[in-house]
Formats: structure tokens, sequence, C-alpha cells
């Protein structure tokens, strides 16, 4: 298909297929917290003191909230785009190790 | 007239700069080996102006605003935000090319291309990371291009096929005497935040290479609809790669470096395109 005057040739992507998309997964709020808190270094030494007083700015679902409280990270990496949950848990004070094999026990799930 | 000079591409990871010195010594010497050469290889090309194709790392957008691409039209731009590049790149602000960016800005909404523009973005370790390694003194004026390729969905194989295309045309014609290169910056496979976190498919990268080595653009862009399921969240920015090879206008390329390294969590590729002649539209 040609557009216009362009010499550019646009394809239509036949072999794109359209599948059901994971937006709806994403927690907005969760998302935005970690977000926030990624932008606000000053807000660290507090959010690893208390969580509670941070993320009751926030319009969390209860499961989400308890899953930030517990650091399920089974429950987390459904809601949250993946590279922003790996910052979220450095800023947390979780050594790369450690999220590697708290992410590596989840591979089974993941993979079945 | 300007003239596409070169189109490259170059993997990045975060480690590459945060962990360097913890890296095994084999691993440092190919990295420095592998970005020497890419940066013999765009100082031989004497690009005025660098297009930059890179993701944007949650620096510029969140998901309130989330664009599929942005150019970059600002006659300036910041540098890396990143504590762990800060210190070992030493450019705060990097210049734009606004006449350059905006001109391929309204070539893309003349050809049926909606992108966003920002004025002034920050350049976050997916620009900077191989201008690092690299060392190019001076820097040539950056002209960011931003692809999404960070969260679903994400623009089409096709699409980045057409937005390289698209470049192409916008350099060849823009009236001022520039000498423009292409970098594409991200890839090949590797998995961030994800359960597969940290692994590398070897077999995937290579048929990814063959693929842009050899195939029309439809069949690359099935062959890469199909390979990417496996590539890990991180192998979505092939993307770039593919807005770089259209850009030299689907005529193969020399993936001149590849290892496969776990240890920066990046299947790590380098390649540089075959280009049109000068005088072709670079369609």
């Amino acid at each position: 298909m040609k557009l216009g005057s362009a010499s550019v040739t646009h394809m239509n992507d036949t072999t794109a297929t359209i599948e059901p998309d994971n937006v709806a997964l994403v927690d907005y709020w969760l998302s935005r917290m970690m977000f926030d808190l990624s932008r606000n270094p000053a807000e660290i030494a507090a959010w690893r003191q208390d969580r509670r007083p941070i993320l009751d700015r926030y319009k969390l679902r209860p499961e989400i909230r308890a899953a930030v409280l517990a650091d399920d990270i089974a429950v987390l990496v459904r809601h949250v785009n993946a590279y922003l949950l790996r910052f979220y848990f450095g800023l947390c004070g979780m050594s790369e190790p450690e999220l590697l094999a708290r992410l590596h026990a989840l591979k089974e799930h993941h993979h079945g | 007239m300007a003239e596409l000079v070169g189109a490259f591409a170059a993997s990045h990871g975060p480690l590459i700069a945060r962990d360097w010195e913890k890296l095994p010594a084999a691993t440092r010497d190919w990295l420095t080996d592998s970005f020497d050469e890419l940066g013999r290889r765009v100082k031989a090309a004497r690009p005025d102006v660098l297009v930059i194709v890179a993701p944007d790392h949650w620096t510029n957008f969140f998901i309130e605003n989330l664009p599929a691409a942005c150019i970059g039209i600002g006659a300036e731009h910041d540098g890396p935000p990143e504590p762990f590049l800060k210190p070992r790149f030493p450019h705060r602000t990097l210049a734009g090319h606004g006449g350059l960016a905006r001109h391929l800005l309204r070539t893309a909404l003349a050809s049926g291309f909606d992108p966003a523009l920002s004025h002034h973005l920050v350049l976050d370790h997916g620009f900077c990371l191989p201008l690092w390694r690299m060392a190019l003194d001076p820097l040539p004026a950056i002209v960011p291009f931003i692809l999404n390729s960070l969260e679903d969905p994400m623009p089409t194989m096709a699409r980045c096929l057409d937005w390289g295309h698209l470049i192409g045309k916008a350099v060849a014609s823009y009236p001022e005497n520039l000498r423009v290169a292409v970098l594409a910056s991200g890839g090949l496979s590797h998995s961030i935040g994800e359960p597969t976190m940290g692994d590398v498919d070897e077999a995937l990268d290579r048929a990814c290479l063959d693929a842009m080595a050899v195939a029309p653009d439809d069949e690359l862009a099935a062959s890469l609809n199909r390979l990417l399921h496996g590539a890990g969240n991180g192998g979505h920015e092939i993307r770039n790669w593919l807005v770089a090879h259209g850009a030299a206008g689907s005529r193969g390329f020399d993936p001149f470096a590849y290892a496969a390294l776990p240890e920066i969590f990046v299947g790590c590729g380098f390649a540089e395109w075959k280009r049109a002649p000068a005088a072709s539209s670079g369609a």
C-alpha cells in the first residue's frame, strides 16, 4: 500500500496476530506507586521503615496492597511492568541475586 | 542534500556500566573490542547527526502517556539520569538537531505516521551507554527516536520497518548537506524483571540475525513476530534494529559481533547495515 507521494512502502503486517493483551492486568495504582517512588529518592528511607503511610496515598486493591506489604512477587509480577518491578525491588533494598532467585522460583508457574 | 552514511546497531544493558569492574575480564575485553569496532565504524562514517533509535526505560514517559514513537526535536537533550552511568558518561547535555528532527517529523506526518514529539528529552542508558562505550569525541548531534518496546501493545514489526524506510526518505530529502547515521540500541534476547530474568537465547538471537541478513521485509516481519515470543521482554528492542534495517534500505547487514552474555543479562549483538547507493531515495 502506498500513501501519498511517499516512496515509502507501508506493509500490512498480516503475520502480527492481535492477541489478548495484558493491559487489563496492569494495575495502574501499583505502577504509579512504584514509579513515584523511583522518582523520589528522598522517600526511600521512609518507605523502607514503614510502607503503610505511603501506600495510603494510592487506591490499591486490598490484595495488591497486601502483596506489596508481603513482597509477594508472584502477585506483583502479574500487575506491573517488569522493568519497573526490577527497579522497585532495588529501591526496597533487595539484592539482585535475591530478586533473581525469587523470580526464578516462579519459572515453573510461568511456563505452566 | 543530506546523506545516510551509516546504519548500525548495538545492544545495551545497565550492568555494562553498573558492574563493569565486576565483570569477568573476558567479558570486559569482548565488550570493549565490540564497542571499539562499532565506534571505529561510526567514526569512519563521519556523521554530523546520529539518529538513535532506543526505548525509554520509564525516563520520559509513564503508562499515563506512552507514545508508540516519539521524535526529539529540541536543540538540546539531557544526559543519562541513572546513577550508574552519570559518573562514566561525561555529557550532562547532548546537542540535538532540530532541523533534521523537524523534517523527519513533518515527513512522517505527511506520510501517514503520527509520532509524538518532544522539545527536550532525557536520554537514558539506552541512548547514552553505546555513546559512552564508543567514546565519540566530539559527539555528533543526536536526533532521539524513542520507540515503545517496553510495554504492550507495541508497534508491529512491519511498522518498525516502515519507520526505517521513512527515516531513509526523510534523510534523503533534507536540503542541508548533512551526513546522517542511524544507531539502533537494544536487544537481542534478554529478560528483565520476569521469571526468566537473566535468560539469553543464543539460537533465537542467531535466527534473528540470519533473518535480518537475508529476508525480504515481509518475511523478516513474519520471522520476528514468531521468534520474539521467546526472546524475553528485552527482546522487543529488536524492533529498533528493524528501524535501522529499513532506514538502510533493507539490504542486509554485517552482524560483526555477537555473544550470549548472561552475566549482563543480554544476548549482545553489534551490526552495520549495507547502505543504499548515495543517490538513491533510501526506500
